[in-house]
């Protein structure tokens, strides 16, 4: 097992902050209308439950826009799989922040292959960040008419120490179907149901 | 590596921290105040400098305060004042004069490690020895290091030098009685 020394505390608090950094500065569309697609966009509906949820003190964070963060986490959702223990500069351009237990509806490019990294989350930023990544390495497959898919709830169960113990795939498609109409107000566009499959 | 703090700075940062966290002195008053004793060895003449802190967290039941700070002994860490609950080894720190540098080791902050005691009831635990090893990386690439176990001190070596610590007779009578368990 190799540990991070001295100044990678340092370094990590230097990506963080970048990462969040970018998040914060670049405009994100969460719930677009559909209407608004750009020819390579893709609407992606989904779910990341973390059983049990972070709880006020799991999650301490404390500094300025750390709120946005509460019960937040990062989904890395793009064209490759990132690396979620070794995050260079720039990594938050595969990622959108999403609220952890509900349905969220996120912009993406479409891809061929929509990538599932996992999601990380941060549960502490001082006195050295920290963060509990829950794995993904999943692939959806898109297919070239594609609008919007729904890829499913991921329930990651946890013990204290973030151990993942078990991770499932749950179907909540009617749900999700709602939440959609709702947030783009569209009532005709097909929502494709696509099911997460290994990578080859 | 780098220098992370000078020495004034570390010695206010040391100051700051310690009074946020939970515990005082061990040993000073009895078994069933200062609850359980956990105690471990970390081998730590490949790092960089002298070994000057080691730091563990209570995560479950989580508390304002969930940092420990333990006691230091030429490699012995130990420490009293710890509730029932599940621990974290979270980091270890060194101190090297020449050139005035700070070292902070941080373990993963996720999973359970062998470093990680889970105490159920009031009592004695022993983390295990480790010897900290440097692992190699590019010339731009972060510093990583290893901990890897090792046999000696044992667990009844440490308690024969932790008995000498100990100046409550409780205290006194209990690390005795675990020598005595592990003959």
């Amino acid at each position: 097992m190799t540990r991070r020394a001295g100044k990678s505390a340092l370094l990590c608090a230097g990506s963080l902050l970048i990462v969040l950094g970018l998040n914060a500065c670049q405009h994100v569309e969460t719930s677009p209308p559909s209407r608004l697609l750009g020819d390579g966009d893709l609407i992606v509906i989904g779910r990341i439950d973390i059983v049990p949820p972070f709880t006020e003190k799991e999650q301490n964070l404390k500094g300025i826009g750390s709120g946005r963060l509460k019960n937040h986490g990062y989904l890395f959702l793009s064209d490759r799989f990132v690396n979620l223990s070794q995050l260079r500069v720039g990594s938050s351009k595969y990622s959108e922040l999403v609220e952890l237990g509900k349905h969220f509806v996120i912009k993406r490019k479409r891809f061929e292959t929509l990538h599932y990294s996992g999601t990380l989350v941060m549960t502490q930023l001082s006195p050295s960040p920290e963060q509990a990544s829950f794995p993904g390495n999943v692939v959806y497959k898109i297919r070239p008419e594609d609008r919007t898919v729904y890829i499913g709830t991921l329930r990651y169960y946890r013990d204290e120490y973030n151990d993942i113990k078990k991770v499932e795939y749950v179907d909540e498609y009617a749900d999700a179907l709602k939440e959609f109409r709702k947030s783009t107000g569209d009532a005709k566009m097909p929502l494709r149901k696509v099911l997460p499959e290994r990578p080859k | 590596m780098k220098k992370i703090f000078s020495s004034w700075v570390l010695i206010v940062a040391s100051a700051l921290l310690v009074a946020g966290c939970g515990g005082t002195r061990p040993f000073v008053k009895s078994v069933d105040e200062e609850q359980s004793l956990v105690f471990g060895y970390i081998d730590f003449s490949d790092g960089p400098g002298t070994l000057n802190s080691v730091v563990m967290k209570r995560i479950k039941p989580l508390s304002d305060k969930p940092y420990y700070y333990l006691a230091l002994d030429d490699g012995m860490f130990y420490g009293t004042w710890m509730s029932p609950g599940s621990y974290k080894l979270v980091s270890f720190g060194s101190f090297r004069s020449f050139g005035n540098t700070q070292y902070t080791f941080n373990m993963p902050s996720q999973g359970r490690g062998e470093t990680d005691p889970v105490i159920s009831k009031n009592g004695i635990y022993y983390m295990g020895s480790y010897k900290y090893k440097k692992v190699k990386t590019g010339f731009f690439e972060e510093g990583k290091f290893d901990i890897e176990r090792i046999n000696k001190p044992t667990e009844k070596e440490l308690l024969v030098k932790l008995l000498k610590k100990a100046k409550h007779p409780t205290w006194q009578a209990a690390i005795q009685k675990r020598i005595d368990a592990l003959k």
